[in-house]
């Protein structure tokens, strides 16, 4: 697994796509963090992260696009499928050389905040809770972004299936506006929302719930990206 | 060799069903988890906590009143324990006890409003009544909420009572509250710290605000007032000339003009009023005038012409759609997206520069103004500015730019010598916001120092609590972060993406070439 890690991870910086998605991502962070706090004269954390969270599931499925479905048009598919590794560590290696590049960026735009300490009190508790929960639910959108590139071979329909994933899952909780307020149908909604377990760290709160929540999503769909490939390796 | 199966079912159906499994389990387990959790509270929480305390800004203040051997009793009028669970008073009643523990001239005392007795179970009847009446003979009202700083015995005692009358939870005084009447910041140390130093002092001045030009009495501004050791009261000129007990009147955004008889006609209306206590009043000494306009007020030609008197005039022109006021703006030193709050410095002048060291003494920052214009001042009349726009400050006057030289007079300062050696001093701020309440409350501007120091060095009022702070509920709040520092650090941060690229252009043109 490690071979691969460090092998996927070279791979995101000897090619433009690692460089790409830093620059894109910092530029944004920055611009968001300038207008939500910096002129806003706010250091209301929670703004910055939401807007972030949307980029985030655009900006994902860009990182993650080309980490299979490239494989099977480069055809160096096979070669990964006859390694002597097995399949869940070469998706598990995979997984941990996207996710870094995303942790690094998110890590980098969260210690923006560092620059409001002269200026004003900052929540810390809030501050860790929010960047926390930007990192989870990276990983869920990451996660996703594997699977749907290892069932494509294309890497446009691999971003865009993704970002249609991601807005699905986003968008459970906005179905609750249209349901009767008693149904039971919200509950089951709220409890499968990204953004409805997004909100409970925003406020400062950890959510143990939450935290198995995202970590489940994930292992859920790193496990549908094992079985994709384990099927392909004994077809 | 094994045919593909389906999408699943590369072994088989046993692929399929456990991955089916597997999500139906993830599925209900999370539903079931975030049950448990919503049911039972099953988060971790850390909740933001502030200090309720006292500073040790008051030290030196109260040093003298430990040496004489002066008391000051705090008297609460519930029962400490329903105190403690008050959901505004637990505050009040914690800095009261920090107090109480760092100085030894300062107790606490609790009794019970309904059946006017105190923990001892000794009867307060006869104290209760005398605190329902002020030292002026104005009536106090007296609720649970009420909380009463005395200090001496019998008809040497000196009293103070706080009864918040306008909000429901009680305690008001002590808060700041937003336009909806959430409690937005707790001033506690200072509230108490200045109503203790208030009993001490054996004289109290008498604040007097006109009325009958559409004035507004902030009570934020009465609050102040009431820190510096004054009492506030209205008059009203067309009726009655200034009592003699008057320390400072002040004209609190007047929206019409005032009255002036004619020269010689030996009638005394307003503004001779104005004149005769700024000659005589405070005992011979001279009287203090604190003059607030609003700038988008109409032009009040009677009222400014009498300032101009003292060298103080207020910029504006008569245009298209009849007088208006110059704006100023500072996009630079702004903190807001319109440049119409901007910081201000200190004068440079004598008392300009007293004020600022006394300021800085306690707190470093500068004044926050917003909606203000500017002021033209004639120094051979007396008038000094106190406080001055920056450089990159520019005049605008019906949203045009009539003027960008900068350090512009946002607030005066006027004294005369009058007849018989009294010397008479204005002070005049083109804003209605200078001692706005979020303003005064804010850690990171001198608004509230300022105020207190002009009033010590202006109007000879007893020292306020300097260097106190706020607890501030709405720790979002950015301070003193002004828009040319905002674009400064966006273009720092915008250089780091640009760095990467940089590095990444570097790196594959080495790669290509190598």
């Amino acid at each position: 697994m490690t071979a691969i890690f460090k092998r996927e991870l070279r791979s995101y910086f000897t090619g433009a796509v690692g460089y790409v998605f830093l620059v894109i991502y910092l530029a944004v962070a920055a611009v968001i963090f300038a207008y939500s706090t910096l002129f806003s004269m706010s250091s209301n954390v929670t703004t910055f992260y939401t807007f972030m969270l949307l980029f985030s599931a655009i900006a994902l499925p860009l990182l993650t696009m080309k980490s299979f479905s490239e494989e099977k048009k480069s055809k160096t598919e096979q070669l990964l499928l006859t390694a002597p590794v097995s399949i869940i560590a070469m998706v598990a290696g995979k997984f941990l050389a996207s996710y870094v590049v995303f942790a690094g960026a998110g890590v980098l735009s969260s210690l923006y905040f560092l620059l409001l300490i002269p200026y004003t009190q900052l929540q810390v508790g809030v501050l860790i809770g929010n960047a926390l929960a930007l990192l989870l639910v990276g990983m869920v959108f990451i996660t996703i972004g594997l699977f749907v590139s290892a069932i494509t071979e294309n890497q446009l329909s691999a971003a865009i299936g993704t970002i249609a994933v991601i807005l699905a899952f986003l968008g459970i909780g906005l179905i609750n506006s249209l349901l009767p307020s008693a149904f039971w149908l919200r509950y089951v909604f709220d409890a499968l929302s990204i953004f409805t377990r997004f909100q409970t760290f925003t406020a400062g709160y950890f959510d143990l719930a939450s935290l198995i929540y995202y970590i489940s999503v994930s292992a859920v769909f790193l496990w549908l990206t094992v079985m994709v490939y384990d099927r392909r390796r004994y077809s | 060799m094994k045919k593909a199966g389906s999408f699943f079912g590369s072994r088989g159906f046993s692929a399929s069903a456990l991955t089916a499994l597997i999500i139906a389990v993830v599925v209900a387990l999370n539903i079931l988890i975030y049950t448990l959790t919503s049911l039972f509270g099953l988060y971790l929480y850390s909740p933001i906590t502030h200090d309720y305390g006292v500073s040790g800004a008051t030290d030196e203040l109260f040093a003298d009143a430990a040496q004489k051997g002066k008391k000051v009793t705090i008297t609460f009028c519930m029962a400490e324990d329903d105190l403690a669970k008050h959901g505004t008073g637990a505050f009040v009643l914690e800095t009261a006890k920090a107090y109480e523990e760092r100085y030894d001239f300062i107790e606490l005392e609790f009794i019970n409003l309904l059946t006017k007795m105190d923990e001892d179970g000794n009867v307060v009847t006869d104290r209760l009544e005398k605190y329902m009446t002020d030292l002026r003979g104005n009536e106090n009202k007296l609720y649970t909420h009420s909380v009463i700083f005395s200090s001496g015995e019998g008809e040497r005692e000196n009293y103070r009572v706080i009864t918040d009358t306008y909000s429901t939870a009680g305690f008001a005084d002590f808060y700041t509250l937003d336009a909806n009447g959430i409690a937005y910041a707790y001033s506690g140390e200072e509230v108490l710290g200045s109503m203790v130093a208030w009993v001490l002092n054996e004289e109290h001045k008498v604040a007097y605000f006109t009325e009958n030009h559409g004035e507004t009495i902030d009570v934020t501004f009465a609050n102040l007032l009431a820190s510096a050791g004054y009492y506030v009261d209205i008059i009203n000129l067309r009726k009655e000339s200034v009592p003699e007990d008057a320390a400072m009147v002040v004209i609190s955004n007047p929206i019409t003009d005032f009255e002036r008889a004619k020269k010689g006609s030996g009638i005394e209306t307003e503004i001779e009023n104005l004149e005769t206590y700024l000659a005589k009043g405070n005992g011979g000494k001279g009287g203090r005038l604190y003059v607030a306009i609003d700038p988008y007020a109409d032009e009040l030609p009677i009222l400014e012409g009498f300032l101009a008197e003292y060298g103080i005039e207020i910029s504006g022109v008569d245009g298209k759609y009849g007088y208006t006021r110059d704006i100023i703006t500072d996009s630079s030193d702004s903190i807001s997206r319109d440049s119409m709050s901007f910081v201000a410095g200190y004068g440079s002048g004598e008392l300009g520069a007293k004020i600022s060291s006394n300021v800085k003494k306690y707190k470093e920052g500068r004044v926050l103004l917003s909606e203000v214009s500017r002021l033209e001042l004639d120094e051979a009349l007396g008038a000094e500015a106190l406080l001055v726009s920056s450089t990159s400050a520019v005049a605008t006057n019906g949203g045009d730019v009539v003027d960008s030289a900068g350090g512009y007079a946002v607030a005066a300062y006027s004294e005369r010598e009058e007849e018989g050696g009294a010397v008479s001093g204005v002070f005049v701020v083109p804003s209605t916001l200078l001692t706005n309440a979020d303003l005064l409350v804010a850690n990171g501007y001198t608004n509230k120092e300022f105020m207190y120091s002009l009033f010590e060095e202006a109007f000879g009022a007893s020292a306020g609590i300097y260097g106190t702070e706020s607890v501030i509920f709405d720790a979002g709040i950015v301070e003193n972060l002004t828009n040319r520092m905002a674009i400064i650090y966006t273009v720092l941060l915008l250089m780091i993406p640009v760095a990467i690229a940089t590095v990444a252009v570097v790196i594959t043109v080495r790669r290509r070439n190598a």
